[in-house]
């Protein structure tokens, strides 16, 4: 009978050990190489989020802030640029492209960005193709038109031609505060970018800002005329929330972003930066986990350890057996290492299965949630993990095997 | 066949002192022949039946199997002589848990040689057949009885086709007409297949059907009355 087939029954008529020894090592591999393939495919989902957008500037404030805000469409709005300063910014010399935005309200949760159509040609690099792209309708082209992202229209069910009713704030409410006299009208649904971008409602600038003037009359109308819609209110109305500058030249951009941040009044940006930064404090939690991954490795190597090692006092019998029947010391000494082999082989397939599926099954999370896409590819680090793990315990089974090896077999042959 | 001269086998103690749990001064069996070898408990039989084996090594003294002498084999050829030569039959059946019948007698064909697959599994099947258990192929050690397990034991014991079966006890654990079968068909089978069988027992009754009975205190004649050289209770009783 082949040693394979005798390790595997020993195995087998242990079973019950055998399965919580496989499961342990198979959780152990699983945590850590989830913990390996999101981190780094939060940072590269991240990282692609941002792509597209170059320098940002928006008033002066948290940079984290700033970033989270226009890009990820998460976290609070800073306060506006003065509508005179975005001017000049737009119509510097040394600028190729200005794409306002404009944030404060929702639509079920879902942020409206006030915008202009050049937002629509923005390219994560030069030879890129567009990186929105319209899966349906056409872009806006008046006011009260939205293109909507494809997260937004799975999950509102709004489609090309239907209205919907936006509300003040950047969350929904429980009694939101609604600009009902303008309707918006769907006009447009982009394709899925895989990218906090899905979540957003695209519409024009102007059309932003009309509807919170209306609603400032409507206002100051009830309050019997305390208030007039003076110019001044309608000037800090038209004010941009954040700015993507995208200089002419290499020397233009590093030129503007010192003369912005020297200024007072504003702050400019680059979202890579920004995420730098956030990865670097990322860094030392992701570090953290992944010691409570080696901690749950290690346990699970002492797990079989101490499996391998405590079979080894039932093994005895067996093994003065297979010696009486004609068994060598190396025979016995392959079988053990067999078993511990079988044990290490499927806990290792199974945790790098299993690894891959959580990590799978968070990245759907994560993409539920915050819309930001991680990429789960096939990392030569996981496998290297999982090969080392296997090693160890097969080593391991070395302290077993040598104690089978070195049974007296008549003091077990007679024992009961 | 076998001859066994001036054997003796003793444990070390603590002080320098040493326990001598058997001592033969000649013993001989010629091919095929069937003895049993009597004694009362703790007289040694089993270690005199692991030293012909080779699981234990002698503390002095020679063995000489088939024209071999078992002491100047090493290990691993003494491991690949016992798989090819010898075949054991235990007390207490020592068949190995959780394997079914016919694997259990196919892993005492998986040492030392390749065997095909399909020839190792009919030679199990027709052995286990021999001894009855042809119906009982597939079932697991402990779903067998205890006659039924030394019968599994017997069957391992013969797949190699042995010169020597050797048998320690081998109806010690069963009752009296499972241990008059299991008799009649350990020594048939060996004849059957040529073996020769050493068999220990303190059963005299059974005994007497072999060939030959020794008495283990006759290994040792000239010296069973020095007390001197057995300071243990064990071998004052040889």
């Amino acid at each position: 009978m082949p040693l394979t087939r005798i390790a595997w029954r020993n195995l087998f008529n242990r079973r019950v050990q055998t399965l919580i020894t496989i499961g342990v090592v198979a959780v152990g591999i699983a945590v850590t190489i989830a913990i390996l393939l999101l981190s780094s495919g939060i940072k590269q989902g991240i990282v692609r989020a941002s792509e597209p957008y170059g320098m940002l500037v928006g008033s002066k404030g948290s940079q984290a802030q700033l970033v989270f805000n226009t890009i990820f469409l998460m976290d609070n709005p800073l306060s506006n640029l003065e509508p005179d300063y975005y001017e000049a910014l737009a119509e510097d010399e040394r600028v190729s492209l200005a794409v306002p935005f404009a944030l404060g309200d929702n639509y079920e949760g879902y942020r409206l960005v006030g915008t202009e159509p050049s937002f629509f040609e923005l390219r994560a690099r030069p030879a890129d193709p567009a990186y929105f792209r319209l899966a349906s309708g056409r872009l806006f082209e008046q006011p009260f038109e939205a293109v909507i992202g494809a997260k937004v229209a799975r999950e509102t069910g709004l489609k090309p031609g239907d209205e919907f009713v936006s509300a003040h704030g950047v969350t929904e409410s429980l009694e939101p505060e609604q600009h009902k006299k303008h309707p918006y009208t769907v006009v447009g649904v982009l394709e899925s970018t895989r990218a906090p971008s899905d979540q957003g409602i695209y519409v024009n600038m102007e059309s932003y800002w009309l509807g919170h003037e209306h609603e400032e009359e409507a206002g100051t109308a009830a309050d019997a005329g305390e208030h007039d819609t003076s110019e001044e209110t309608r000037a800090e109305e038209r004010g941009v929330t954040a700015a993507l500058i995208k200089p002419k030249s290499y020397a233009d951009l590093m030129t503007m972003y010192q003369e912005i941040n020297q200024g007072k009044d504003a702050q400019a940006v680059f979202p890579g930066q920004t995420l730098a930064k956030i990865f670097d404090m990322m860094g030392s939690g992701e570090q953290i986990l992944r010691y409570v991954a080696y901690v749950v490795l290690g346990m699970a190597g002492l797990t079989v350890i101490l499996a391998l090692y405590g079979a080894t006092v039932e093994r005895r019998k067996t093994v003065a057996i297979l010696r009486a029947i004609g068994a060598g010391r190396a025979e016995v000494l392959t079988i053990v290492l067999l078993e511990s082999a079988f044990v290490m082989l499927i806990g290792c397939a199974a945790g790098y299965a299993a690894g891959y599926g959580l990590a799978w099954l968070l990245t759907g999370y994560l993409g539920e949630h915050v819309s930001i896409a991680v990429p789960i590819g096939f990392d030569s680090q996981t496998l290297a993990i999982a090969g080392y793990v296997g090693l160890a315990g097969v080593a391991a089974g070395l302290l077993p095997a040598l104690s089978a090896y070195r049974t007296e077999t008549a003091r077990y042959l007679n024992s009961a | 066949m076998l001859l066994i001269e001036e054997l003796v086998k003793s444990y070390p103690m603590k002080g320098g002192q040493a326990v001598k749990v058997l001592e033969a001064e000649r013993f001989e069996m010629k091919p095929g022949e069937k003895v049993a070898i009597v004694g009362p408990s703790g007289s040694g039989k089993s270690t005199l039946l692991h030293l012909i084996s080779g699981v234990l090594r002698p503390t002095s003294g020679s063995i000489q199997l088939l024209g071999h002498e078992l002491g100047a084999l090493s290990e691993a050829e003494l491991d690949r002589f016992r798989a090819k030569h010898i075949g054991y039959v235990f007390q207490s059946f020592n068949l190995l848990p959780g394997f079914s019948a016919l694997e259990n007698v196919q892993a005492a064909m998986g040492f030392g040689r390749k065997i095909p697959a399909r020839e190792r599994k009919a030679r199990a099947a027709e052995l286990l057949g021999r001894v009855g258990l042809g119906h009982r192929l597939n079932h697991r050690s402990h779903q067998l009885s205890q006659g039924e397990q030394q019968r599994v034991s017997i069957a391992r014991a013969l797949a190699n086709r042995p010169a020597i079966v050797l048998a320690d006890e081998p109806t010690a654990s069963l009752d009296g007409a499972n241990a008059r079968q299991v008799y009649e068909l350990l020594a048939e089978a060996c004849g059957s297949e040529g073996a020769a069988l050493l068999l220990s027992t303190h059963d005299m009754e059974l005994a007497k059907r072999l060939d030959r009975v020794v008495p283990i205190r006759k290994l040792a004649p000239g010296r069973r009355e020095d007390s001197a050289a057995y300071p243990h209770s064990l071998a004052q009783s040889v």
